[in-house]
């Protein structure tokens, strides 16, 4: 009962990963174009290939004037490093443009496709905050209450024998469907 | 009826649910079961190298020619593909979740070099785990996206017949009246505050 929001969460999230046309109209991710909020003179070293040091990227977080110890940071270009912070609410992300030594703020409206696939990607432990941290304790609970469902169902299931047969038969032929995947996908 | 229906689900639907969860734990934990933050793919052994006789349409798309030659090879299905005709190059990436196929077409060569990827249990479950969608004209990938539909009505019918079954149970109603209060009060903050 206390998972229950998160499995309402993930079946209906992963619907929009599922048939992503059905949340997008077929034409990627709504939410219009970004737009610039702010920016600042910026002169951060980044290395010149490889990922992006935590360091390097908290450096700009800080730049842009955040107190956030929740983001990544990836290359979109051989001189261009994007800021990304994951939220369930904002979008947002922090540019920074090497050769123009210039740090930009972009926003955009979040619509229902990225609030739902955000928040069913949403996990680990790599952001150094005691909610995300929380959120990503939850979803290993929710982990371990699947698997869970899986060994008291088996058990709830054998101990009604007029139920064994049929059980029997649906049990059999899931494996052997999902076998047969492997060989044929 | 409801718990026939919630049972025969639960069973048929098992390997889906641990693959789920199993893989889900790996992505969250990736260092301490790949010892790297990033998925790292397993590295490619040669199988072999052929010659390629097939002629293709140079004005066609890459697409069109890697669904040739993957025909040619005998191994049609699910893929992407990288390069072009105009290049005389192409990569095809025959995704299968027991090994992969990397097939690389060098027109100057006249030839297809085939490539299996090792097997990695960390890479097959998170390959798994992010198949999905219609978006492959081959009936398995469909059949599979036809399943990870049954799974999400499944679980939202584990949930609400789990809630139906709670229900009928007076004497866990408080207990689990409170723990769902709880667990919907903590998701709304996390909502609102991450």
């Amino acid at each position: 009962m206390f998972c229950l929001p998160w499995f309402i969460m993930y079946g209906i999230s992963s619907l929009a990963f599922n048939h992503p046309s059905w949340f997008s109209n077929g034409n990627g991710q709504p939410g219009g174009q970004w737009k610039m909020v702010d920016s600042w003179p910026c002169s951060v070293e980044v290395p010149n290939d490889g990922s992006i040091p935590h360091e390097v990227a908290q450096e700009l977080v800080r730049t842009a004037g955040l107190d956030t110890n929740t983001f990544g940071a990836y290359r979109t270009g051989e001189a261009k490093i994007t800021v990304y912070f994951p939220s369930f609410r904002k979008m947002r992300q922090l540019i920074y443009r090497i050769d123009e030594n210039r740090l930009v703020m972009n926003e955009r409206k979040k619509f229902a496709q990225q609030f739902l696939t955000g928040m069913h990607a949403r996990g680990g432990f790599h952001h150094d905050s005691l909610l995300n941290d929380s959120w990503a304790f939850i979803v290993d609970a929710v982990c371990v209450a699947f698997m869970l469902w899986v060994v008291t169902g088996i058990i709830m299931w054998l101990r009604v024998p007029e139920m064994r047969s049929m059980g029997a038969v649906f049990l059999v032929s899931g494996f052997l469907t999902f076998v047969g995947f492997m060989v044929l996908l | 009826m409801m718990r026939k229906i919630h049972l025969i689900l639960g069973l048929f639907l098992a390997p889906w649910v641990l693959m789920y969860a199993a893989s889900t734990m790996l992505m969250q934990h990736r260092e301490l079961f790949t010892g790297d933050q990033n998925r790292i793919e397993p590295a490619y052994a040669l199988v072999r190298e052929e010659a390629f006789q097939g002629v293709l349409d140079k004005s066609g798309d890459s697409e069109a020619a890697a669904a040739r030659i993957l025909e040619d090879i005998g191994l049609e299905g699910s893929h992407r593909v990288r390069g072009s005709l105009e290049e005389g190059r192409l990569e095809i990436r025959r995704d299968r979740p027991i090994g992969s196929y990397r097939i690389t077409w060098e027109e100057d060569a006249e030839s297809v070099k085939i490539e299996k990827q090792r097997f990695g249990m960390a890479f097959f479950l998170e390959m798994l785990h992010r198949r999905r969608g219609f978006g492959q004209a081959f009936w398995a990938n469909d059949v599979w996206a036809v399943i990870v539909d049954l799974f999400i009505v499944a679980v939202l019918a584990w949930a609400f017949t789990g809630v139906w079954m709670w229900w009928n149970m007076k004497s866990t109603r408080s207990l689990g009246a409170l723990c769902m209060i709880l667990g919907s009060a903590l998701f709304a903050l996390f909502v609102a505050t991450i």
